[in-house]
């Protein structure tokens, strides 16, 4: 009993992986997905960081309009759904992502209004774009791997 | 070990319906036809297995019209995903006693 349940189990496992892997290779979030978010991020730390008024309001309405037009192309062209972030409740997962780009933001604010040269706004707003692919590639990594259960 | 079988899910437990919730468990949505094509299972068949799952609660499936086009999204309810979690944390349990 102890060893078909064990190599039902094993089974069990077989079924979870191939499962997940064949979610890996058809709904992985592309890498043009993520550019250009970090792109749309990278406008909207540019805007806030500018410190005036109507440029950070209008980049901010831009990345959230940017942003679900691009979760509504990725899910018609992959037919899944994976972000919450623009789409409805948001996901925990995401707060590092929108803190990192907050004092990326504020950062680029404070040295801009420092030194009186748009520069510190504007490398802020191109390292959002890295950033925010780095921050989107784990998160789909975590998302693919932690259903996986490992082969004994 | 012994107790796995009293303690697993028999909804979850089929080679398919688990294959299903692992899929659906890496995402938020799935449309029907990249359920169907990733896991290389047939219309009638996931139909089937979607319907059973629909049933105990696992799955919401629902029909969006975008572009004149009908299309299915599934998705797993959060009773669902608790569901399949507990399944994987048992047979992660199971095979590191085996280990």
């Amino acid at each position: 009993m102890e060893s078909q349940s064990a190599n039902d189990a094993a089974e069990q496992a077989k079924a979870v992986n191939a499962a997940v892997s064949a979610a890996a290779r058809t709904a992985s979030t592309p890498a043009w997905y993520w550019l250009t978010l970090g792109a749309l991020m990278g406008a909207g730390v540019l805007g806030i960081s500018s410190g005036n008024s109507i440029a950070g309001s209008v980049t901010v309405i831009v990345m959230l309009l940017g942003g679900r037009f691009l979760n509504a192309t990725m899910s018609r062209s992959l037919g899944i759904r994976i972000t919450r972030v623009f789409g409805g409740s948001a996901n925990w997962t995401v707060l590092p992502w929108f803190a990192g780009l907050v004092v990326l933001a504020v950062l680029g604010r404070i040295l801009r209004a420092n030194t009186g040269v748009p520069w510190p706004g504007i490398v802020a707003a191109v390292c959002a774009v890295p950033f925010t692919v780095l921050i989107g590639t784990q998160y789909d990594r975590i998302r693919l791997r932690s259903h996986e259960i490992q082969p004994q | 070990v012994t107790n796995f079988l009293d303690q697993f899910d028999e909804t979850i437990h089929a080679p398919r319906r688990l294959a299903i919730c692992a899929f659906l468990a890496t995402v938020d949505e799935a449309d029907f036809a990249t359920v169907r094509d990733s896991l290389s299972i047939s219309d009638s068949s996931l139909s089937k297995q979607v319907r059973i799952l629909a049933d105990a609660g696992y799955i919401v499936a629902q029909k969006v019209v975008s572009g004149g086009r009908a299309r299915s999204w599934l998705r797993l309810t959060a009773g669902g995903r608790a569901a399949f979690a507990a399944h994987v944390e048992r047979l992660r349990r199971i095979l590191e006693l085996q280990a």
